[in-house]
């Protein structure tokens, strides 16, 4: 699948939030197809075509997804558990995105299968940095199990 | 036969008299019982502790002494011990009251001996009261349950304090990163139609939201700190330092500080706290030596009046001594903000870490005349 065909979830509650890593991603060129689900119940409908997107084909599954911690109805680290246990989306890469720095929800996220933890800044400069770095490395570098 | 030889008897009778000059005045109360139970003799302590005079007890059985529930039973014992008589010592666990004359009972503690003399067996036991013994026990089960309900009361409150904290540190961030994006994608993209004024404006608006950043950090810092058990190990005080001053080095690859450090100081306190507190004041000091280009920071140690004493100087901007007593308030600040910038806890942080491990922190400088930071960490035994 040639980059250009392959999408990114974001999953987060804060439409400010989604509003500045869409500006973050654009900023780098990024122009890749983003779906937003505002909570993990709609994330986890959108993976498996269950619920609100029933009749949609899950498949091809993200390229990643950007995962925020604190997400209302069923929170970040539930959402990464059950994408774990499903056969289907065992493998698929998740990016913890998140404004804690607390150790515990690192190690947690970590033990629970996360690809890669990354912090949202307060600086924009910074976030845009971070959402270019995560853009471009998850959609050009990184070699996924399946294609 | 003993009594043949006169100076036998009375070596005999000198010892008899020594014994029974010793049980009398034995500090526990001592009853000897004949084979069918009757006391045959006690000591001053029994009269003491039951209230009887000697010729009140003498000949009666060994069951006025026991409150009435408990004489059934204590004569079926009685019977059986005879037939397999064994020294039963104090304290082997029972919760036995003795009966006084006047009708008060008084927790004991009882040991039992046979001795086997020409009639038969007779029963020597030694009775101990204790009541003082069970009130303090009593005083202790109850401040037990007090200290341990305070520890509940402790642990909740930290918790809610952890929940608190950890809502702050992420609900307060998500409206700052607002602030700070949406203005930045307005200088950004609306740059032709914002004219100087506009985007200083809010260039001013993304730097008290980043100030604010700044600040929750270092709130949520110090109470983490406040918050913390200390884990006590050994820990060698110059690496730490040494770490600190690398990272500082980090932070600022172009400026070239010397840094000046310890080679190897052990000591006992928690190191995560510790690189904390170091981390404070290295900073700290490299960064009001900024304006000097022959910056220089050290850590060391030095011995005073029989007190170890760590220090980390600095040559750079110095304070007025007349502000000293303000230095470590939180919030409270010497400078200006933009001649040097910092949110004014970092110090707060610091004397909490070290009053925390048992020790004192002060200072002394002078104006542009550079700082020295010192502090103490007394509790180093290895109970600790």
């Amino acid at each position: 699948m040639s980059p250009r065909d392959k999408t990114i979830l974001l999953v987060e509650d804060n439409p400010d939030d989604e509003a500045l890593t869409l500006h973050a991603l654009a900023a780098h060129k990024i122009s890749n197809q983003v779906f937003v689900a505002r909570n993990g119940v709609e994330a986890l409908d959108y993976l498996f075509g269950t619920g609100v997107h029933s009749g949609r084909n899950p498949e091809p599954l993200p390229a990643v997804v950007l995962l925020d911690l604190k997400l209302p109805k069923i929170d970040g680290l539930e959402v990464l558990r059950r994408l774990r246990a499903d056969p289907r989306t065992q493998l698929l890469p998740v990016v913890l995105l998140t404004s804690s720095n607390e150790e515990e929800d690192r190690l947690r996220g970590y033990r629970l299968g996360a690809n890669s933890y990354v912090r949202k800044p307060v600086d924009f400069d910074d976030f845009v940095h971070a959402a270019g770095q995560l853009g471009l490395y998850w959609l050009l570098l990184n070699e996924p199990a399946k294609d | 036969m003993a009594t043949d030889n006169p100076s036998m008897t009375s070596q005999t009778r000198d010892s008899e008299a020594h014994f029974r000059a010793l049980l009398e005045l034995a500090p526990d109360a001592i009853v000897i019982t004949d084979p069918e139970g009757r006391i045959e003799l006690i000591n001053a302590q029994t009269e003491a502790l039951f209230g009887y005079r000697r010729e009140e007890l003498i000949g009666q059985t060994v069951e006025i002494l026991l409150p009435p529930r408990y004489r059934p039973g204590h004569m079926e014992k009685r019977l059986g011990y005879t037939s397999d008589p064994r020294t039963r010592p104090m304290g082997a666990g029972l919760e036995l009251y003795a009966l006084r004359k006047d009708g008060g009972e008084i927790p004991v503690l009882i040991s039992l001996s046979p001795i086997r003399g020409e009639s038969g067996l007779s029963i020597f036991s030694a009775i101990r009261d204790i009541t003082e013994q069970r009130q303090t026990e009593q005083r202790i089960h109850q401040l037990n349950t007090r200290l341990a309900q305070q520890n509940a009361e402790l642990q909740a409150v930290n918790q809610e304090l952890e929940a608190f904290s950890y809502s702050v540190s992420h609900d307060l961030r998500a409206p700052l990163r607002a602030i700070d994006g949406f203005s930045r994608i307005l200088l950004q993209e609306q740059a032709e139609k914002l004219d100087a004024g506009a985007r200083n404006l809010l260039e001013r608006v993304r730097r008290a939201a980043q100030h604010m950043g700044n600040l929750i950090d270092d709130l949520l810092k110090l109470s983490r700190v406040t918050r913390a058990d200390l884990q006590f190990e050994t820990v060698d005080l110059a690496q730490l330092a040494s770490d600190a001053m690398e990272a500082q080095r980090l932070q600022a690859p172009d400026r070239s500080v010397c840094f000046i450090c310890a080679r190897q100081l052990l000591v006992r306190g928690d190191a995560r706290l510790l690189r904390i507190a170091l981390d404070n004041l290295l900073g700290n000091a490299c960064k009001f030596s900024g304006q000097r280009e022959d910056a220089c920071v050290e850590f060391g140690m030095r011995v005073e009046n029989g007190e170890t004493i760590y220090f980390v100087a600095d040559n750079g901007a110095g304070f007025d001594m007349a502000y000293a007593d303000k230095l470590f308030g939180a919030f409270q600040r010497l400078h200006d903000t933009h001649e040097f910038p910092g949110t004014g806890i970092g110090l707060a942080t610091t004397q909490r870490i070290i009053h925390k491990h048992g020790g004192r922190i002060w200072a002394e400088a002078a104006v542009n005349a550079g700082a020295r930071f010192m502090f103490t960490l007394p509790r180093q035994e290895t109970n600790e």
